[in-house]
């Protein structure tokens, strides 16, 4: 008899969006996004269900996520194994630290590893984020129970760190075999992945189940592992119902602010309520078309997630201007030669100004 | 740059003209609406093109002629081009051929636009228009206006400054200004300060939320405390669990040891039940009644001893017949007085005794006193009398007028009068007393006598003469009786003792003593029974503290229910059981406790968990606000850094532009205005022009000029910025429409050489209306053309 077990991680309930609009509607859409999980755990009638980490974040979690999340754990029913991540780590007054966790749920709660038999030739080691700094957890490790051991753990693989995120409890896939685990379940990257070596299936990353933040790349959903007498097979599972979209719209020659909203508009047109879109507003206007953000966002907008607008039109043509041989030449020139972050707003000013056009801030 | 010629098809009110230029000074003359504007503006727009659709508008042929021109001119290099514009066709009606008829169109353009003149001449359309053309008469007075041109002040700014808008740098440096105080605000401002409202917004964003997190933090600490509650609460109940454990092997151990007491009560029990049989012979005997028994034969024995001793002294002196009638007699008397009624007798008559010695002591009381009372009387006699005598003699002096006299006598009476009252009450006193005394005689000696008549009373009728020997007579009485009564008594002890006797030891014959002492004999045994009896019931007693007042089988019942729990009787004893019943009493006291916290505790946490506010709402809220207050400081320091760049550059640009035209503009500014004014003055901020007045030596603005003499002024700073914005690039023609309207000509005649001479070696095009002018630059050299074709005067 196989046993089945879900593996969900990086959830970061309570995760803030500043950099984009809709940050309840996003937060909601992950709760949503945790009991799908659970429906799905209980539709593939799994043995267990594994969270590798950041299921929360501690900054603003509180007791109405502890009811969310336990109330979700009960429906499982079945056990639940959590192994902390660097956002929820195991402290005095963590949520997995309150005196209502469902008794199905089971909560690594030491920066070290400790096994649990969940049958006959399956150990589960698993790993838990105090908020000390964890270091490499397969380092000194040794899985040495019979059968099929698998290590849950957050943690980066450092072979493939997306550019930008941080490494927290490092390792890597030689280091997952040299400590004799069958197979890693782990969390920290949002984008899912599964790492494969000669010997099949080593690492699995399910990914957050919706999208955090832009650029994220991978799949958004949960890993379902199937482990029987030959070995293991994972099958990674799409959750996410939400998007975040880069879009670029170029807005070469647009006159006015109508030509401006047609052109995003039709840029928009594919993309519906799921999707979470910033759209990077470039090219060459004609001199006094009105490009506002705030305005593009509020009339753009309504039938998305969330739209926020990113400028980067120019409404002059800077390097003609650049050469002319007076005062307005000379800044726009000087403007264009700075590496002051602020230069190309003011460059922008400085042009409308001497044209006598608004300045759109 | 030459020009060479100008081709118009249709420009304005141009149609079908051809103009040849020369190098120098070329005067176009021609009469007022002659086309002389539309010319210079057909030049400006060969060279440029038309920007907007107003202006394509404003120059459309009047004739419907083809909206085109041609414009040939020749650069410093030597190169040559021609440019072809049809201007209904914007820049795909632009060709621009060079010498060897190659279209360079697409090398002159920018951007879209094909301009041959900006690229050539490297030099703006603003610049060119500003520093190159004073169009329509525009040659302006600083400071004022006509005909709503613009000043030289503000062609000066747009041509060094760039832009559309006449304020120029100026301008965009207030537009900035005033854009940052709309989108940041100001220091000072409280309407209109964005960022101040932003800041605050984000100072109340971050109290909201640090609020929020406090109140979590608390809940969480309310939750810690709970815990505590709650591990305290767990902790007695387990110990509560261990003492009841505890309690229930004491239990065990206490049935246990009941049961052994019901044991041990049943065999002792049945031993005494068996002891108690061997008495069963005197089960029924009254020992009650062995005391009386025992008295009456006690008081038999005495009474045989006495009636033994009487009956000898009987024997050895029995009564005598007169102590028989001595007997009878005091029988009759002093035995019908029993002592009671002796002792009110004897009372009565010493009652009477003390009566009467009080009567005769009252009574010689107040004979006394009677006798003190008549022992005054003489004393008071005398003393009247003497009163009598000195009263009459008194009277008598009185009536000799012996008045000496009537006053010793008057007061020896009065003196003798006093006496005889004095005695007076003294003896009326005593009389009192005496009465009193005599009252108390009286009733002392009526108690006597009623005493004493009692008494009599009593003693007459027992033929007694005294009390004492009525007293005599019951002592002889009470001897005689006792001597008589002896044997009686023994008679009747002996009976009373056979009559115990055969209640309580009937069966048994022998003397009386041998009977009380069998009787005495069965009452030991009777009280040893008595004693099994005590102690059999004893051992009920017994059995009711083992059982307290439970049953034997519900003993055994619970005894064996522990056992099969597995409960090991413990060692202690029921002293140990009762420790751990008070334990258990204070456990439940304090789990009690333990529970009413964490209900409390609870009902904390649940009514404040309820209210946590959305923290990661209110985070967001933060760091939106956050964002906001970064989005408003970046754009304000983008705006000083327009401001900065702008504003310095503008005082560079306009300081090195002022030197260098005041240095450009002075040699020449004495030849055109015969020498009167050498020095000229151009302020850097506003551009605008001064000259040093020789008559004063001040530096004036120009409107203390005349008009005349100000135009001198401005035309020679047009010229020099011309050279200026020319220099190391190609020069451009000057184009001057008309702008000698209001010169004399003395003044012209001044400045047409300094034209002609081509003082800064720009090919100049004047147009003008006046025919003296063209003459006299035909004069001097210029090339005249005639705008009209007539070439002559009207």
């Amino acid at each position: 008899m196989p046993t089945t077990i879900v593996h969900t991680a990086d959830l970061h309930l309570e995760t803030v969006f500043p950099d984009v609009r809709g940050g309840s509607k996003r937060r909601a859409a992950l709760a949503d996004a945790f009991e799908r999980i659970v429906d799905l755990a209980l539709a593939r009638r799994a043995d267990a269900l594994t969270v590798g980490g950041d299921l929360y974040e501690a900054e603003r979690a509180g007791p109405a996520t502890a009811r969310r999340i336990f109330a979700a754990f009960a429906r499982f029913g079945k056990p639940v194994f959590v192994a902390p991540g660097n956002h929820d780590p195991f402290a005095a007054r963590s949520l997995y630290a309150r005196d209502d966790l469902p008794p199905n749920v089971r909560v690594f709660a030491d920066a070290d590893w400790n096994a649990v038999p969940l049958g006959e030739g399956l150990t589960l080691y698993g790993f838990g984020h105090t908020p000390a700094e964890p270091g490499r957890p397969f380092a000194h490790a040794t899985f040495d129970r019979p059968g099929i051991r698998l290590a849950l753990v957050h943690g980066s693989d450092e072979d493939r760190c997306p550019p930008g995120k941080r490494a927290t409890a490092p390792f890597t896939a030689a280091e997952v075999r040299a400590a004799g685990a069958t197979f890693a379940l782990t969390g920290h990257y949002h984008g899912g992945s599964i790492v494969r070596d000669a010997a099949g299936p080593v690492i699995g990353y399910p990914g957050s189940p919706e999208p955090i933040k832009f650029g994220e790349r991978g799949d958004h959903g949960v890993l379902v592992l199937r482990v029987h007498a030959a070995g293991i097979t994972v099958e990674a599972v799409p959750i996410a119902r939400t998007r975040l979209i880069d879009c670029d719209v170029a807005l070469d020659g647009a006159s006015d602010e109508g030509a401006v909203i047609t052109r995003l508009t039709d840029a928009l047109a594919d993309y519906g309520a799921g999707d979470y879109v910033r759209a990077a507003l470039h090219g060459a206007v004609e001199p006094g078309t009105r490009v506002d953000r705030a305005l593009l966002a509020e009339r753009c907008g309504t039938g998305l997630g969330a739209l926020d607008i990113v400028d980067r039109t120019v409404a002059a043509d800077y390097d003609a201007l650049a050469h002319e041989p007076n005062v307005r030449g000379r800044a726009i020139a000087e403007l264009l030669a700075a590496t002051d972050p602020d230069a190309p707003r003011a460059l922008a000013f400085v042009a409308s100004a001497f044209d006598g056009r608004e300045i759109v801030a | 740059m030459r020009l060479r010629r100008l081709t118009v098809a249709g420009f304005g009110r141009l149609t079908d003209r051809t103009f040849v230029f020369d190098d120098g000074l070329n005067v176009l003359y021609g009469p007022n609406e002659a086309g002389k504007s539309t010319i210079a503006r057909a030049i400006v727009a060969s060279l440029y093109g038309i920007a907007g659709r107003g202006q394509k508008e404003q120059w459309r042929p009047w004739t419907g002629a083809a909206y085109a021109t041609t414009l040939v001119y020749e650069l410093e290099d030597g190169r040559a081009f021609e440019v072809q514009r049809d201007f209904d066709r914007d820049a795909k009606g632009v060709h621009v051929y060079d010498r060897d008829g190659n279209d360079v169109a697409a090398q002159v353009a920018i951007g879209k636009a094909v301009a041959p003149g900006e690229t050539h001449l490297q030099m703006p359309l603003d610049a060119f228009v500003n520093g190159s053309c004073v169009l329509q008469q525009a040659i302006e007075i600083d400071g004022t206006t006509r005909n709503g041109a613009a000043t030289i002040a503000t062609s000066l700014a747009r041509a060094l400054d760039g832009g559309p808008k006449e304020d120029a740098a100026l301008g965009a440096l207030k537009r900035l200004e005033d854009a940052r105080r709309d989108h940041v605000g100001t220091a000072r401002a409280t309407v209109n300060n964005p960022l101040r409202v932003a800041r605050e917004t984000l100072a109340a964003r971050e109290r909201e939320a640090e609020a929020a997190r406090a109140q979590r933090d608390a809940l969480a600490q309310t939750r810690e405390r709970r815990a505590t509650a709650i591990e305290e609460r767990n902790r007695l109940a387990e110990r509560r669990r261990a003492a009841e454990a505890e309690t229930r092997a004491l239990r065990a151990a206490e049935l246990r040891s009941r049961l052994e007491d019901l044991r041990t009560y049943r065999d002792d029990l049945g031993a005494l039940q068996a002891e108690r049989a061997r008495y069963d012979d005197v089960a029924a005997f009254p020992a009650e009644r062995i005391g009386e028994l025992d008295a009456a034969f006690s008081a038999w024995q005495i009474a045989d001893a006495a009636a033994t001793e009487a009956a000898a002294a009987a024997a050895a002196a029995s009564m005598s017949v007169a102590e028989r009638g001595e007997l009878a007699a005091r029988r009759t008397d002093a035995g019908t007085v029993d002592d009671a009624a002796f002792a009110a007798l004897r009372l009565a008559a010493e009652a009477a005794e003390a009566a009467r010695t009080t009567a005769t002591a009252a009574a010689n009381e107040a004979a006394a006193a009677r006798r003190e009372g008549s022992g005054g009387r003489s004393l008071a006699g005398i003393a009247l009398v003497v009163a009598a005598v000195f009263g009459v003699l008194t009277i008598g002096f009185a009536i000799a007028h012996w008045w000496s006299f009537t006053e010793v006598c008057g007061a020896l009476a009065a003196i003798a009068f006093a006496i005889v009252a004095w005695r007076g009450r003294e003896r009326a006193e005593r009389a009192r007393i005496a009465a009193g005394k005599q009252r108390i005689a009286d009733a002392s000696l009526t108690a006597e006598r009623d005493a004493s008549l009692a008494v009599v009373a009593v003693l007459e009728r027992l033929g007694v003469s005294s009390v004492d020997e009525l007293a005599r007579r019951r002592e002889r009485f009470a001897e005689l009786l006792e001597r008589s009564s002896t044997r009686a008594a023994e008679t009747a002890a002996a009976a009373a003792v056979d009559a115990l006797a055969a209640a309580l030891a009937g069966d048994v014959t022998g003397s009386r003593t041998e009977r009380t002492t069998i009787a005495r004999e069965r009452a030991q045994r009777k009280r040893e029974r008595d004693g099994i009896e005590s102690g059999i019931a004893m051992l009920e007693m017994r059995r009711h503290e083992i059982l307290r007042g439970q049953d034997e089988f519900a003993l055994i019942a619970e005894r064996d229910e522990l056992a099969r729990a597995g409960v090991v009787p413990a060692s202690a004893g029921s002293r140990g059981a009762e420790e751990a019943l008070g334990r258990i009493r204070e456990l439940d006291r304090l789990h009690r406790d333990a529970e009413m916290a964490v209900a409390q505790l609870t009902g904390e946490l649940e009514g404040g968990e309820a209210a946590v506010p959305d923290l990661a709402a209110l985070e967001e809220a933060v760091a939106q606000a956050r964002a906001e207050v970064d989005r408003i400081v970046a754009l304000d320091r983008a705006f000083a850094l327009a401001i900065g760049t702008v504003a310095r550059l503008t005082h560079e640009a306009h300081q090195a532009f002022a030197r260098r035209l005041e240095s450009y503009a002075a040699d020449a500014l004495g030849t055109i205005t015969a020498g009167r004014y050498r020095e000229i003055f151009v302020d850097p901020a506003t551009l605008a022009v001064r000259v040093r007045v020789p008559e004063t030596g001040a530096i004036e603005d120009l409107e203390v000029l005349s008009a005349g003499t100000r135009d001198q002024v401005y035309l020679l700073v047009r010229f020099a910025m011309t050279r200026m914005f020319a220099e190391g690039l190609e020069l451009p023609p000057l184009l001057l429409d008309d702008p000698f309207a209001y010169w004399d000509a003395g003044r012209i005649e001044r400045c047409l050489p300094l034209i002609a001479q081509n003082a800064f070696g720009a090919q100049t095009l004047l147009f003008t209306s006046s025919y003296d002018l063209a003459a006299a630059a035909e004069a001097v050299g210029a090339n005249r053309l005639d705008v009209a074709g007539t070439g002559v005067p009207a």
